[in-house]
């Protein structure tokens, strides 16, 4: 297998060969191009991974397709094709040694390959109502590449202590990390009120070692200025 | 403070590194991550009219983030629409910027709100401008790419793509049409520009975007 990624500034995609037999997965709709030997599945679960119809939904409400694309050989030879995030913004890949998991944040993840398997989980309540990434999160485990998109430039970050990132503004982190919900601003009702008004909402606040890749921009920062200037729908 | 800045021209983020005990001043909701050593605090700059005034009228934010290191730290900063940050050191100098250019400034810097005319009110693009000056380091974002001309005799841009400017120049506004069409379109407002400095043109207008947008929201 043989990932590559193209950097053209804001418009990133990924070129994917896969040797006849190697496993691949994406989010349905990724596809954009590919060689005419191309196999392509459908389904609502990952190969030899049971799941079905609800753990689709999950993926649904984890911003993720609900539907994943397979991809194989109908020859027997090597496959490439081409697969594009839906918002302006770079692609990165995570590789993953079997020695933790990964969580894809807000609808960031776009495919993996070799033996990735993926999971969605509830985010919990807090994080989920108020950490801005969605309640469910997809959870990527096992060995091999997994790939993500974000809104914007990516930026990868080692935490060692203590960090913060703004709500809307992860897209990966490495499980070794505890994660929590909170205002930027201080505890209490006066740091609630005051980081609304600087507009900062919640952060997720990031302790111990490990990696969190983020995003420059937030989708939901952009949709709240354009949205006002667009008219109302009848 | 030492300001970086990572994926110009289309999706930059300024960091900014803060000693301990240095403050400096942004626009609410610009904050991307930080360093658990730094600390915000609302602020309002210029008095509450000021404020409310730039919060109606200019489409800036009526309370900004002050930011304050107890130890040393960073802070992401970036815009809300893609686009090219630059960063602009200010030595006793002054510096004009469109609605929706600041992103922050260190503490030297001075800003003030100022009416920007009667037919910016009606072109839908900030009536507010805010004049920045002193000694310090400025933070700008803009929508697209940034084109930065020395201008020297007249120059013309559309109100929109206009981000900044010395104020060493005079403008005037009007309209690519008559008052009437002006008024009623809202769009075709133009500036004209004359006698020497630079001014800094974004290549995206929000407004033009969300027109654009429009026929493609509707279910």
């Amino acid at each position: 297998m043989h990932i590559s990624i193209k950097e053209t500034g804001l418009f990133g995609h990924i070129d994917v060969t896969l040797d006849s037999g190697e496993p691949f997965v994406s989010e349905a709709g990724a596809l954009f191009k590919m060689s005419s030997n191309t196999r392509l599945d459908t389904s609502s679960r990952q190969r030899n991974r049971s799941g079905g119809i609800l753990a689709a939904a999950k993926r649904v409400l984890a911003r993720t397709s609900f539907f994943l694309t397979e991809y194989g050989s109908k020859d027997g030879h090597s496959v490439t094709f081409s697969l594009a995030p839906l918002m302006p913004g770079d692609c990165a890949q995570i590789d993953l040694d079997g020695s933790c998991k990964w969580y894809c944040t807000g609808g960031s993840w776009l495919g993996c390959g070799g033996a990735v398997k993926i999971d969605t989980e509830f985010a919990g309540f807090k994080k989920g109502l108020v950490g801005g990434e969605g309640m469910f999160y997809v959870i990527c485990s096992g060995v091999g590449p997994a790939l993500v998109s974000a809104f914007g430039k990516i930026h990868k970050i080692e935490v060692d202590g203590e960090y913060n990132v703004d709500s809307g503004h992860v897209v990966a982190y490495q499980d070794s990390l505890q994660v929590d919900v909170g205002v930027a601003t201080g505890a209490g009702f006066g740091g609630f009120v005051s980081s609304s008004l600087v507009g900062e909402g919640f952060v997720m606040k990031f302790q111990g070692r490990g990696t969190v890749y983020t995003q420059s921009h937030s989708p939901s920062r952009l949709g709240s200025t354009v949205g006002p200037k667009l008219p109302e729908r009848n | 403070m030492k300001v970086s800045i990572n994926g110009n021209p289309d999706s930059a983020e300024a960091i900014v590194d803060l000693f301990a005990g240095e403050t400096f001043l942004a626009e609410s909701g610009a904050m991307t991550r930080m360093s658990p050593s730094v600390q915000i605090k609302p602020r309002m700059t210029g008095g509450i009219l000021s404020s409310l005034g730039r919060k109606f009228l200019g489409g800036e934010s009526f309370v900004m983030a002050e930011y304050t290191a107890k130890q040393p730290g960073e802070v992401g900063i970036a815009n809300t629409t893609p686009g090219t940050i630059i960063h602009r050191e200010l030595k006793n100098e002054s510096l004009t910027l469109s609605a929706g250019a600041f992103l922050a400034c260190s503490t030297g810097v001075q800003l003030k709100t100022r009416s920007h005319g009667f037919r910016q009110i009606f072109s839908g693009s900030g009536a507010f401008v805010l004049d920045c000056s002193g000694t310090g380091d400025l933070i700008l974002g803009a929508f697209g790419s940034i084109i930065e001309k020395q201008i020297e005799g007249n120059f013309t841009v559309d109100t929109g793509h206009v981000f900044a400017w010395e104020p060493t120049l005079d403008y005037k506004i009007r309209g690519m049409g008559n008052l009437k069409s002006t008024l009623l379109s809202g769009e075709g407002l133009v500036m004209d520009f004359s006698g020497r400095g630079k001014i800094w043109v974004q290549t995206r207008n929000i407004n033009g975007f969300s027109h654009w947008l429009v026929p493609f929201c509707r279910g």
